[in-house]
């Protein structure tokens, strides 16, 4: 798809969100997410690429790759988490919106765990003694 | 009796013809490959229709036509079918968004008209069916994206 038509597509979109406001909110919010998941879906598509692209630069450069699944995993949750946190600021619903935000960075922070236990032992074998 | 005789079975091969005893086999063949070659069974179809008109009784060429109609029908519709869950599955169609912001306008439109007609409590519950079925819609997509989001992350 290219980013003309996600473009027309955001306009038609912002216009008829803003006749739903006035009239449903609940229909605007649901037309919202809509779009927000069918960027989505389509970004995907393409970030599946750039993933391949890092997959094989990874194996070439000899890194372990259980690193490249836990930086893959993060990446993620974060645009899970943001998408939920975004729509829910959205529709006015701050408090939602932090929670799973707080809920999305709790469950990044668990999965850097590993990453984090590595460098020490890394650095624990550099140091003398 | 014998290859002069169009109902035995030596007579409708000696003819080329077919009947209830002899069940033509190339068909229910070409009924699987049809897919790609659709045009040229026609023609082979006809082919074997044109010699039974001018040969065999009425009954049995009227059989023979309707029967490959029949035959043809079948790989057509498998294949529109296929085509439909071709298109829908990897990509999604934009008409989702339309489709959910026209069902918004429609339905404050009707709300309005209800409540201009005194009928409050039929315009809440029209809204209440209008988001349970965008809500519907909105559900399927949200599984589409987890589970694509799941693929392409190894979640």
């Amino acid at each position: 798809m290219d980013i003309t038509q996600i473009v027309g597509l955001a306009l038609m979109v912002t216009v008829f969100l803003l006749i739903l406001r006035q009239e449903k909110p609940v229909m605007a919010i649901l037309l919202s997410i809509v779009f927000s998941i069918f960027i989505f879906i389509i970004m995907m598509d393409k970030m599946g690429a750039i993933i391949n692209v890092m997959k094989e630069l990874t194996r070439r450069a000899g890194i372990n790759y259980f690193f490249m699944t836990t930086i893959l995993k993060i990446l993620g949750v974060a645009y899970l988490g943001e998408f939920a946190a975004v729509i829910c600021q959205d529709a006015g619903e701050q408090a939602v919106a932090k929670k799973v935000e707080f809920a999305a960075k709790i469950m990044i922070a668990i999965m850097a765990l590993p990453i984090m236990v590595a460098i020490l032992e890394s650095l624990l074998e550099l140091m003398p003694g | 009796m014998g290859k002069g005789d169009k109902k035995t079975k030596r007579g409708k091969i000696v003819i080329g013809s077919s009947g209830v005893r002899r069940a033509r086999k190339k068909k229910r063949a070409f009924t699987a490959v049809v897919a790609k070659t659709e045009p040229k069974p026609k023609k082979e179809i006809e082919e074997i229709v044109a010699p039974e008109v001018k040969t065999a009784p009425k009954k049995t060429s009227k059989k023979a036509v309707e029967h490959p109609e029949s035959v043809e029908e079948k790989p057509k519709t498998a294949k529109t079918r296929k085509k439909i869950a071709e298109t829908e599955v990897p990509y999604l169609n934009v008409d989702i968004l339309f489709r959910i912001a026209g069902i918004g306008i429609l339905i404050s439109v009707l709300c309005i008209v209800l409540k201009q007609a005194q009928k409050q409590e039929q315009a809440e519950m029209l809204t209440l069916a209008g988001v349970v079925v965008v809500l519907i819609i909105v559900v399927q997509l949200m599984n589409q994206l987890f589970t694509v989001v799941r693929s392409v992350f190894n979640i």
